[in-house]
């Protein structure tokens, strides 16, 4: 008989005993996947909606602040920028592509952003329904704004000044006349506009200002020239949203890095209750083992069967954390219609948990192997049971 | 045939146990019985290699049990000797008849056939799937007679079979015994203390 087998009925042979210990691994290896793969939605997500922005420019202040409202809409802006100060630079030699922002309005929380078709294009939308902005004054609709405000193409919206939900409501109103398909960065929470739309519904005749520009560059010179050039001369600031991401992410990082050492610690503490499971089921064992020495198993086969019965109650622990991770992942990602959790069902980090589960499991059936070895079967069959 | 040569033995801070020189032919059986105390447990752990002796050679069909590797003993016991236990004994997770298949030596020819005939022939029958802990003590005798005979060992050894047993009982054990030593062709050693047993057999050892 296999002696696969043989472990496995010894775990269902005690199945309480079995189910704490299992689910104890299952959380501890459950919360730690469950890090991995918001992790790696939170990575795909911030470094995904870059999309190739080298430089985003902007007026002067913090450069966190202009690269998390330019780029991820979601922080206020850190002001205008003047379309005599920002063009030159937009058309210099080495900009590859320069696509203009203008925000600061939306329609019931929802941000308004006046750009032209290039910002469409950089995320490679599609649309859904009806067609992209013509004209002034006509919006295309992200898909997950227009399922928040039931928005169809022919509805009308105003837009009101700033975020707030109170704040005073323009009387110019938009004209949806697209709904864009899913694309799983920040244009789907987003209603865009053609930019001059911002500048009639403020009543600006001619040419108004920028919140903001989106640089990529013909070259790497191209973008430590300009940086220096408008960081130096000019009343903007460039900043550099790769940088600004890491810098976040390490600031992330900390808390992140914090749940780990909690997780690992209630993976260790489950290879603690899997040693006290096969520690407390030693005096049965003992017999079982016993028993199968005058059959003729060697030590070392019986000692085996141990082992494998602790990495049973280890395997099937982490199978179970890594299903409750996705489960979860799942129901955020579903319920919460989160842009910021895609719902990643799979990080390669998470392959580190098997090798340290089985180890784990190894290390809590040493002990209760050692006293197994050290066992005299000839005094254990003796004994009355 | 079974051989045992100058067989001592001493537990750690216990008495020491010095056994009479035993000579068993093929096809006999032997009956070993002495008072609670004189060893007689310890005597059939060492006739079946389970406890080293202090010194002297026990011999079964020639191979001498403790000039065999660790491993090599295993091996053997596992497939020359059946034992059963005074008190049966079984691994609690498994079946009656996994039980008995645990026991099995590697490429037994039509191994569950063999099981099934062996438990039909034992009456356990309609108890081959039950967990041993749902088996009454007779069926685990029973149940240990099939796991110790299921190789068809050389020698098959039992610890007071009969102890807490009725007469009826008693010889109802005694005879699946000799029966099944026979049709095996295993020498059946009986190591009792039971006055009753003593009509079964013609060699007979008192310690």
């Amino acid at each position: 008989m296999n002696d696969f087998y043989i472990s496995f009925k010894s775990v269902l042979s005690k199945p309480w005993y079995s189910l704490m210990s299992i689910l104890l691994v299952a959380t501890g290896t459950g919360i730690i996947s469950l890090l991995f793969l918001i992790d790696n939605d939170l990575q795909k997500k911030f470094y995904g909606d870059i999309k190739g922005i080298q430089m985003v420019v902007g007026a002067k202040g913090s450069p966190l602040q202009l690269i998390l409202s330019a780029v991820y809409q979601a922080d206020n802006p850190t002001g205008n920028i003047k379309a005599s100060e920002v063009k030159p630079f937009t058309r210099h030699p080495l900009v590859k592509k320069a696509i203009p922002l203008a925000y600061g309005d939306s329609y019931q929380g929802t941000r308004i952003v006046g750009t032209d078709t290039s910002y469409l294009n950089l995320y490679d939308v599609q649309i859904a329904e009806g067609r992209l902005f013509n004209e002034e004054m006509e919006v295309v609709v992200g898909s997950q704004a227009a399922k928040k405000h039931n928005l169809t193409v022919g509805s009308k919206i105003n837009s009101q000044h700033g975020q707030a939900m109170e704040a005073e409501q323009h009387q110019h109103p938009f004209k949806v006349k697209g709904i864009l398909k899913p694309t799983g960065t920040v244009v789907d929470r987003l209603i865009i506009t053609p930019y001059q739309s911002l500048w009639e519904v403020h009543d600006i005749e001619g040419e108004g200002d920028f919140t903001a520009y989106l640089l990529q560059f013909k070259n790497p010179m191209g973008q430590l020239m300009l940086s220096k050039m408008i960081n130096n001369n000019t009343s903007m600031q460039a900043a550099l949203p790769s940088i600004e991401i890491d810098r976040l992410m390490t600031l992330l990082g900390t808390g992140y890095d914090t749940l780990k050492i909690l997780a690992y610690g209630i993976m260790a503490l489950s290879g603690f209750a899997v040693f006290i499971t096969l520690f407390t089921s030693l005096d049965q064992k003992k017999y079982d083992l016993s028993v199968m020495r005058v059959l003729g198993y060697s030590k070392a086969r019986v000692l085996f069967q141990v082992i494998v019965e602790s990495c049973i109650l280890c395997l099937a622990g982490i199978l179970i954390g890594l299903i409750l991770s996705r489960l979860i992942m799942y129901f955020i990602s579903y319920i919460k219609e989160s842009a910021w959790l895609t719902g990643s069902m799979f990080d390669t980090r998470e392959l580190i948990l098997l090798p340290l589960v089985i180890l784990l499991g190894i290390v809590a059936a040493l002990i209760p192997a050692y006293k197994l070895y050290k066992t005299d079967i000839a005094q254990v069959l003796s004994d009355e049971k | 045939m079974i051989q045992t040569e100058k067989l001592k033995f001493t537990y750690k801070d216990g008495p020491e146990f010095s056994f009479p020189d035993i000579n068993v032919p093929n096809k006999e059986n032997l009956l070993i019985t002495g008072n609670s105390g004189v060893g007689k447990t310890t005597l059939l752990h060492l006739l079946a290699g389970i406890r080293r002796p202090k010194s002297g050679k026990v011999k079964i069909n020639g191979t001498s049990l403790y000039e065999l590797k660790s491993s090599e003993l295993d091996f053997f016991r596992g497939n020359q000797i059946g034992v059963v236990f005074q008190q049966p004994h079984f691994v609690s997770g498994l079946t009656a008849f996994e039980n008995i298949e645990i026991a099995v030596k590697k490429g037994f020819p039509e191994k569950n056939n063999h099981i099934n005939k062996l438990v039909n022939r034992l009456g356990i029958e309609n108890r081959a799937s039950y967990k041993t802990n749902n088996l009454s003590l007779g069926e685990k005798q029973r149940l240990g007679i099939a796991r110790a005979i299921v190789n068809k060992p050389q020698v098959l050894y039992a610890d007071e079979p009969t102890a807490s047993l009725d007469d009826k009982n008693a010889s109802i054990v005694m005879e699946l015994l000799l029966e099944e030593a026979e049709i095996n062709n295993s020498q059946l050693v009986c190591i009792t203390h039971d006055q009753r047993v003593k009509r079964y057999f013609k060699n007979e050892i008192d310690l």
